[in-house]
């Protein structure tokens, strides 16, 4: 009975880190830009509610806020770091995540430093069952996943999406079509980031505090693990991706305790973890689900017009 | 077929949570007493709790080997905080609402307990910690679930403040590890010199990171400062680095004030820091246990049975095992109000001295000691304690 | 009266490290017609073209279209003014359809903007048909319309360069800058080809094409540039050049 509560807090989880991981497909799965950095959104969104939750504003517009601090944060960004290669954008994104923790972390004003803020929960509901709590945040979190869900496949099932997949596989190519490669990266840049941001505060309001400790680099690294493992360039393997690492690092935490091991159980995860991935990039460096073709109205209907031309002909 | 091994393996692992929520194994006769443990095994501060959980096991066999608790042995449920209060409170949902233990040592670290304070009083069980010393958490509305084995920077931080009175230090420095520890204790000796009215000054405070492996510059900010006295906080890793950095540059001419962080043979592993400590620590600050008997115990049976002496905070996290069986026991139930309501009236004679509690469920009381690093004949260091105060 | 050049390269030098791979080229583009730039493999041909476009800029001199500077403009821009170029080796879009190629190299599409991506979808449903029509009518006359529902990585290396040719065709460019066109193609296909970008000439579309098939450029190009180590050594009517014996020898001298 009592395990359903547990159940439901790994449903937020995923809803959480679902967006996480559909901002970050954005960006690298579609668009080629090798982001390390998404932690950084996610603290910029998280702290940017936390600051604002205490001043009594209500969610959507604490929410609003984090969207739009962390879009900034991506332009300013990408500004310097987009005209880099790929594997010397990952470095700066690296970097500058870490150095905004840093920040966050040694100047208290900001943020109350290293001594974290408490974070008000988005929808108060003093007096109720702690199951009926975590299901409005679930309502609360898959509403906005939904959204951004919704507003990625539609970008990336039209013309735009065309573009973005072109400036990934050659950006030159691209740009000799007309196509201002810089332009088109830094509205993906600001999108990702600013979805990154509303995860963030969901994170916030959900766990009720923050500090620095919990924007480590390693949240970057898994949601990446996410992305490569449910399928760069495919929406729902994002989901996917997000889910099974949710479900692996709870599940071997819950499997822990039936067996004696010789290895410590918490490296072990680490380890069995870090051959997952392994695996994963040997025998499916693809992901699970393959990439999304583009699928526009127009393009339908063109494609029924041909089979019925063929069945004609044939 | 690479892919079929792949989703096979990958099914076998998703699959193993579902059996295992499905069926608890409950074939013994007699059932444990579950007593949860929320310390950081992984992490910046990993290796420290690795140490502290020793203490736990020590204390854990020690209980069983007098009876267990309710006629029935004693359990303990491990989790990994990570050093991260999301992942900790993830691990003490785990605790409470899949395991359903009553009670949790731990968490270890000030974020983890404000993460999940609210979560445990919530669901009704007992947090008792042997090292979230934030000053923010007695401001809690869920201290009535929450106890405390250590004692908090304000305590420790009015004895130091005495050792720079006594001797007139009027140039203070801080060196201090960036993190609630660090910085808890910086902030309260500050302000403890300050409503002791003391004329000096707090000429540099430096902060430094927990993972960082070279201190040179931030010494020779010290240095730069000409202070008179330097409080140094620090753990032992860290320390060690800190204190044979400090000899290099020089910096063992001025006085150097310790604290529990970097007490402990630990310290000594490296000649140069030993030297450094043994001629520039003036004196340093660490919850002492009763004058000899429980403190000394614990040393023994803890290095007899890990082969390596204590470090800071296994007294305290022995003392929340000893402390959580007793009010399990006082209760009579392992139900989480009545725990909660024993610990309350708890009182006994723990490692890190005379254990009992106030109503925001804060350590009541507490001696301190201080120390000094000697050298003994045959040239081995060792702490040695040269004053007791009772707060 | 000469008419204002469309395209007027004047005295354009670029190098690499001290090696000159263009040295103080000049040469006009008229509105009309097929034009051509011939000379052997070195000779700075690929260069000039990567400098017209953008990709490099030249060290001196200036490039100028439609009378408007462009020598510090970017490949998007210059595309936006009417000069489009295909590359000698395709550079194509692997991951998505050949007729997905086709409808990135459009021009114009409204869909290409986010907002109208998201909001404005019946918008450019409406000209995305359009586009698709005017796509598949470039495959079919470059024989690839069959497989435009599959993934361009399919193709063959001869079908790419026919892929990359209808592509810059659907940019409906005024000047297209075309490397070697017909290398790696069918003679028959080849002359198919060039008879249309003939046709597609006299419609308003100017061409500068790199070639080394002579005959075709017998054929159908009306003015021809002879470049070599970075300099034009001739210039004319193709079927003058050929009786050019310093065109010969720039030829033979790469042996």
């Amino acid at each position: 009975m009592s395990i359903i509560p547990y159940l439901l807090d790994f449903v937020v989880f995923v809803g959480i880190f679902g967006i996480m991981a559909l901002s970050l497909n954005l960006e690298y799965g579609f668009t080629g830009l090798a982001n390390f950095g998404k932690v950084a959104f996610f603290l910029i969104g998280a702290y940017t509610y936390a600051i604002l939750s205490q001043t009594g504003a209500p969610f959507y517009l604490c929410l609003i806020a984090s969207a739009l601090t962390s879009a900034i944060g991506g332009l300013l960004i990408s500004l310097p770091a987009l005209r880099l290669r790929e594997d010397y954008l990952a470095i700066v994104t690296l970097t500058t995540g870490e150095i905004l923790r840093l920040i966050v972390k040694s100047e208290d004003w900001i943020g109350g430093g290293i001594w974290g803020i408490t974070v008000s929960p988005a929808i108060k509901m003093t007096g109720a069952s702690p199951t009926s709590k975590i299901l409005v945040n679930i309502g609360l979190v898959f509403i906005c996943m939904a959204i951004c869900f919704i507003i990625i496949q539609l970008l990336t099932h039209s013309p735009y999406g065309r573009v973005i997949r072109a400036i990934r596989e050659d950006e030159v190519a691209a740009e000799a079509l007309g196509k201002n490669r810089s332009k088109y990266k830094a509205q993906i840049f600001m999108l990702g980031s600013a979805m990154a941001g509303i995860a963030g505060g969901l994170f916030a309001q959900y766990l009720r505090f923050i500090d620095p400790y919990m924007f480590l680099p390693i949240v970057t690294f898994t949601v990446w693990i996410m992305v490569l493992l449910g399928g760069p360039a495919n929406n729902w393997g994002a989901l996917l991706g997000a889910a099974l690492v949710q479900l692996f690092d709870r599940g071997t935490n819950l499997i822990k305790d039936y067996f004696t091991l010789p290895i410590d159980p918490t490296n072990l995860q680490y380890i069995l973890f870090g051959v997952l991935i392994i695996l994963v990039l040997l025998y499916r460096p693809q992901g699970l689900l393959k990439e999304s073709e583009i699928k526009t109205e127009a393009l339908r209907s063109a494609r029924a017009r041909g089979s019925t031309a063929k069945n004609r002909e044939g | 077929m690479r892919r079929k091994i792949l989703l096979v393996v990958m099914a076998v692992l998703l699959l193993l949570p579902a059996l295992a929520c499905s069926s608890e194994p409950e074939e013994a006769q007699v059932e444990p007493v579950k007593i949860g443990v929320l310390l950081c095994l992984t992490g910046d501060l990993g290796p420290m709790g690795l140490k502290m959980m020793q203490g736990a096991e020590l204390a854990v066999t020690e209980i069983n080997d007098a009876g267990g608790v309710l006629g029935r042995p004693v359990e303990l449920v491990k989790e990994d905080g990570a050093t991260d209060p999301a992942k900790g409170l993830d691990r003490a949902k785990k605790l409470i609402n899949v395991n359903g233990v009553k009670v949790i040592v731990g968490p270890m670290i000030s974020g983890t307990a404000l993460s999940a304070g609210g979560f445990a009083k919530e669901n009704d069980v007992v947090m008792v910690t042997p090292s979230a010393t934030a000053g923010d958490i007695s401001k809690q509305d869920w201290t009535d679930y929450f106890f405390r084995i250590c004692l908090l920077d304000d305590l420790q931080s009015e004895v130091l403040s005495q050792v720079v009175l006594e001797n007139g230090y009027t140039r203070m420095a801080t060196m201090v590890l960036n993190n609630t520890y660090g910085v808890g204790l910086e902030n309260s000796l500050v302000k403890a010199l300050k409503e002791a009215g003391w004329q000096g000054e707090h000429v540099v405070g430096v902060r430094y990171e927990e993972a960082k492996k070279d201190y040179l510059s931030e010494l020779q900010q010290i240095k730069d400062s000409k202070a008179d006295v330097v409080f140094a906080c620090t753990y032992a890793d860290d320390g060690i680095i800190v204190f044979k950095q400090a000899l290099d540059i020089g910096l063992d001419d001025i006085a150097w004030l310790g604290c529990d962080g970097n007490h402990g043979a630990g310290l000594f592993k490296d000649p140069k820091s030993a030297e450094f400590m043994a001629k520039a620590i003036v004196a340093g600050t660490r919850t002492a246990g009763g004058v000899g008997a429980a403190n000394d115990k614990f040393v023994t049976n803890y290095t007899a049975k890990f082969g390596e002496e204590p470090e800071v905070y296994c007294d305290t996290v022995y003392d929340a095992t000893w402390a959580a069986a007793k009010a399990i026991e006082a209760a009579g139930v392992y139900e989480g109000k009545a725990i909660r309501d024993a610990m309350e009236q708890l009182s006994f004679e723990g490692a890190s001295g005379p254990i009992s509690f106030d109503e925001k469920g804060d350590r009541a009381s507490g001696t301190f000691e201080l120390w000094k690093v000697e050298k003994d004949a045959q040239g081995k260091y060792s702490n040695v304690r040269i004053g007791l105060v009772n707060i | 009266m000469p008419e204002e050049a469309l395209l007027k390269i004047e005295k354009v030098s670029k190098h690499f490290g001290g090696i000159y791979a263009v040295n103080n080229v000049s040469l006009d583009i008229h509105e009309g017609g097929i034009w051509s730039m011939v000379g052997p493999n070195g000779s700075g041909k690929s260069t000039l073209f990567n400098t017209i476009l953008g990709l490099y800029k030249p060290d001196e001199g200036t490039i100028s279209f439609k009378g408007e500077r462009i020598n510090n403009m970017y490949p998007y821009q210059i595309y936006a003014r009417g000069l489009v170029n295909s590359f000698q080796t395709p550079r194509i879009f692997h991951s998505m359809t050949i007729l997905d190629n086709m409808l990135v190299a459009a021009r114009g599409h409204q869909g290409d903007s986010m907002w109208n991506s998201l909001f404005m979808r019946k918008k450019w449903q409406k000209q995305e048909e359009k586009l698709i029509d005017e796509a598949l009518n470039l495959l079919e006359f470059v024989e690839l319309n069959r497989m435009a529902f599959s993934p361009a990585a399919e193709l063959s290396g001869g079908q790419r360069k026919l892929l990359e040719l209808a592509k810059v065709l659907m940019a409906k460019p005024t000047l297209l800058l075309l490397d070697e066109p017909a290398a790696g193609i069918n003679p028959v296909l080849a002359k198919k080809i060039f008879r249309k970008l003939n046709e597609i000439s006299r419609n308003g579309t100017t061409f500068l094409i790199i070639e080394h098939r002579l005959d075709l450029l017998f054929e159908f190009a009306s003015w021809t540039y002879v470049l070599n180590k970075g300099s034009i050594i001739a210039t004319g009517k193709p079927k003058d050049i050929v009786n050019n014996p310093v065109f010969y020898q720039a030829y033979l001298g790469e042996e």
